[in-house]
């Protein structure tokens, strides 16, 4: 896990989920985290989008099943 | 009294004292009252100690509308033969007559004292209430002479007005029952009972009454007219038209059932014969506004507003003192979403007719329009103090401060609205709604529950319990009363609307959270025509296809088998038209604050675009995200899934479905695909039409690469036709692969 990444995310998530005391972990799914629908979902990947300047596919957004495969995804389109 | 020169008949025995008086009485039955007063007075010269000749006599004075000289006639008799009834019954009406009912009152007393059995007597009592206007007292008095001379029929009849009249209506209709279990013919009864259940509302029950009415008086014009007036309420036109055409026939000019016959035929949209017959009602009976307003509705419901505009604005020139034309005048600037036209009219029509509670709402409704909620609330408080009784007033004040957000005062009027209403439970159902969109959740359940104890069952409150229990996430109780509400109302459609609404959500829930932390009950997903482990084959081929709209059924469809796309236009209601001109400028200022406007409808914001009116559910609660943070994050949004869009357009993968509910033309059809080709070659198009001869449900049929129609036994958001579009979806994928 990249630390940065990491960082990035947990500042998402607060941000998005008004909540600062989310504690990310690669776990960590929707289903643990009150107010996660699907709007709240579309807001997260916009602003991870536009924190790390990248564009997700249809197909990167349905594997996503956890954080740990969120920042998967980030690190990926980074290198790419 | 005073000599007279008229000479008796020449048959009339002088020595004959009831001569005088039968021949008084047949001259003043004849109109002949001057005669008869000349007769009356010779015979009470010769005898003037016999009362009927003077009652006679005070009878035609009354009858020549001589009332002081009649009350003053009354009043000798009442002295001179104090055990004559006429005495009090004549000086009594005398005073009626002169509208002074506090001496009408104390002849009659005074004559009840003496002939405590006289029906007469007690009829004219309760009478004298009823025209003085105290309907309390009316209702008092009737009662009495129900209870006292059950078998005439005038005191249940009489007793039933002035029980409407004071609204108790229910009470009203039971006086009715009863005098019709006694006088089951009785046309009065028939009619008043027949017309309680209209004024209510009850359309199949007043049609039921009018029926009956109608068999046992079928010469009547009146309850033709009501019975034809209440089918067009029902939708049933060509019922209405027949139940009226005898009475039609009978009075081809009465005013009043050519004015049915004549909204029969707008309101059923055969607007050639509604202009034929508003065109003969103008030249019968210029002097009446119907015929002007019906011409003007009938222009209004074929769209041709601005003819409509002139044809009211002549009518308002016609009849400046009609209130329903200056209504009809307002409230077409209501229908076109003119605000401040609306707003400017209908403070004319309450400026001008200040005691109509419906321009009191009309006002508070056009500020609605104009979003102007303060305004609209002051308008509905003062409509409030007018018309205190008027529940959808105190209602609407209450709806006002809701829309304004001010949380604190919408739930203060709401629990005005149940102490001053205390019988009705939609004071109940919208506190528990107004407390949950506070974000008050816990309360809003608390309320809910406690209202239930006295109002158990009442659907609309468990509803909002539910709905409040889905907001707050707790599946597994909202799931078990939605459950329960589904075993209890099979058959409502809006209760199945809701169920499939929020199983969308719990389902959403579930395939984000990337488990099954709630069991979703099978009944519910019975109602949804879905199985609960959707098979793989079936997610990918869904996963494939994206709405373009028209409705949110294909989006429901993909939320069955758990495919949860991020797109544009998969709740939205969009017409073709407005589609191809989206896409002819690329989305342009979709997203953007200036074109986005946001509303609450029931639980959820929804979104409307100015430029091209799609609109889109958001499933979002104003409970779970306040606008303030709410309607920036959904610009972004709309601008995110606005681009996600441009692409899967431009990459042409995804197969574009528009379900067209409202019936496309094969021209539409062309038309939307070609103007998706700019964007690529490649794209592909489904559209749905419902089942046609040679196109059975399930069936597609290819008009060109790259465009499709598909059929479905129905459209409906609510009893989606899962099986058949699964099928198209299936036949369109291998199509393409062949």
């Amino acid at each position: 896990m990249s630390d940065d990444i990491h960082a990035a995310l947990t500042a998402i998530f607060a941000k998005v989920f008004r909540r600062q005391d989310l504690v990310l972990t690669r776990e960590l799914t929707a289903a643990e985290v009150p107010g996660w629908d699907s709007f709240r979902y579309v807001s997260l990947i916009m602003a991870t989008e536009e924190r790390f300047g990248i564009k997700f596919s249809d197909e990167d957004i349905d594997g996503l099943k956890n954080v740990g495969d969120l920042m998967d995804a980030v690190a990926r389109k980074r290198e790419a | 009294m005073t000599g007279g020169a008229t000479h008796p008949s020449a048959d009339l025995n002088p020595l004959d004292v009831r001569a005088y008086a039968a021949q008084g009485f047949d001259l003043r039955r004849q109109g002949k009252l001057t005669e008869a007063v000349s007769l009356l007075q010779q015979g009470i010269a010769r005898f003037p100690e016999d009362a009927a000749l003077a009652c006679e006599y005070a009878w035609t004075l009354s009858d020549m509308g001589d009332g002081a000289a009649a009350a003053g006639e009354w009043r000798v008799i009442r002295q001179r033969f104090p055990t004559t009834l006429d005495g009090y019954l004549g000086g009594g009406l005398q005073g009626r007559r002169a509208e002074a009912y506090d001496t009408a009152d104390a002849i009659y007393r005074s004559g009840l004292a003496r002939f405590p059995d006289e029906p007469a007597l007690h009829v004219d009592y309760a009478w004298s209430a009823e025209e003085r206007g105290d309907q309390a007292e009316a209702v008092r008095r009737w009662s009495a002479v129900r209870e006292r001379f059950p078998d005439l029929a005038e005191g249940h009849l009489r007793l039933s007005v002035a029980l409407l009249a004071t609204q108790r209506i229910d009470e009203a209709e039971a006086a009715l029952a009863g005098a019709l279990e006694r006088f089951p013919d009785h046309q009065e009864a028939l009619i008043e009972y027949a017309w309680i259940a209209q004024i209510r509302g009850l359309w199949p029950e007043a049609l039921t009454r009018w029926e009956r009415v109608i068999t046992r008086f079928p010469e009547l014009s009146l309850p033709r007219r009501c019975g034809a007036t209440v089918l067009l309420e029902l939708g049933r036109y060509a019922e209405a038209a027949s139940v009226l055409a005898p009475a039609a026939r009978m009075l081809p000019d009465d005013p009043d059932v050519l004015a049915v016959s004549g909204w029969i035929a707008t309101r059923s949209g055969d607007f050639k014969r509604a202009e034929a017959v508003w065109q003969i009602f103008r030249e019968r009976h210029p002097e009446r506004a119907d015929g002007f307003r019906g011409g003007a509705l009938t222009l209004r419901d074929q769209g041709r507003w601005d003819d409509a505009e002139a044809a009211l604005e002549e009518a308002a020139r016609r009849f400046p003192d009609e209130p329903s034309v200056a209504m009809d005048w307002a409230e077409l600037a209501e229908r076109r979403q003119d605000w401040p036209l609306a707003v400017a009219r209908w403070r004319d029509v309450l400026g001008r007719f200040p005691g109509l509670s419906g321009a009191h709402h009309g006002l508070g409704r056009a500020l609605m329009g104009a979003k102007d909620f303060i305004a609209a609330e002051a308008m509905f408080t003062a409509g409030r103090q007018r018309f205190p009784d008027d529940e959808d007033m105190a209602a609407a004040e209450a709806e006002a401060a809701a829309k304004a957000h001010n949380w604190p005062r919408a739930i203060a009027l709401w629990l005005m609205f149940r102490e001053r209403f205390p019988g009705l439970a939609r004071g109940a159902v919208a506190l528990a709604r107004t407390l949950r969109d506070s974000g008050e959740l816990e309360a809003s359940v608390t309320q809910a529950r406690a209202a239930l104890q006295s109002f158990p069952d009442h659907l609309d409150l468990e509803v909002e319990l539910a709905f409040t229990l889905s907001a707050m996430r707790d599946w597994p109780a909202a799931l078990a009363l939605w459950e329960s509400l589904k075993a209890k109302h099979p058959h409502h459609d809006g209760l199945r609307s809701n169920i499939t609404f929020i199983l969308g959500q719990a389902m959403a829930d579930q395939a984000i959270r990337g488990g099954a932390p709630f069991e979703i009950p099978r009944a519910l997903l019975e109602s949804a025509n879905v199985d609960d482990v959707p098979a793989e084959d079936q997610v990918a081929l869904l996963k494939r296809f994206e709405s373009l709209g028209d409705s949110c059924e294909f989006g429901m469809v993909q939320r069955l088998y758990q495919v949860e796309q991020m797109t544009l236009l998969r709740w939205a209601f969009t017409t073709p038209e407005n589609l191809i001109a989206a896409l002819k400028t690329r989305f342009d200022g979709v997203g953007d604050p200036e074109y986005t406007e946001i509303d609450v409808i029931g639980d959820e914001y929804r979104t409307r675009d100015r430029r091209y009116f799609m609109q889109s559910h958001t499933f979002t609660s104003p409970t779970a995200e306040p606008l303030e943070f709410f309607a920036p994050e959904q610009c972004r949004r709309l601008q995110w899934l606005k681009r996600k869009l441009l692409d899967s357009l431009t990459t042409a993968t995804r197969v574009f479905v528009y379900s067209g509910q409202g019936g496309l033309t094969q021209g539409q059809i062309t038309a939307l695909h070609d103007a998706m080709l700019p964007y690529s070659p490649k794209a592909k198009l489904l559209c749905m039409r419902v089942k046609e001869p040679g196109h059975p449900p399930g069936t597609v049929e290819r008009l060109r690469a790259g465009l499709w129609i598909g059929y479905l036994e129905k459209f409906s958001t609510v009893d989606i036709a899962v099986a058949n579009w699964l099928t198209v979806c299936q036949t369109v994928t291998e199509q393409m692969e062949s």
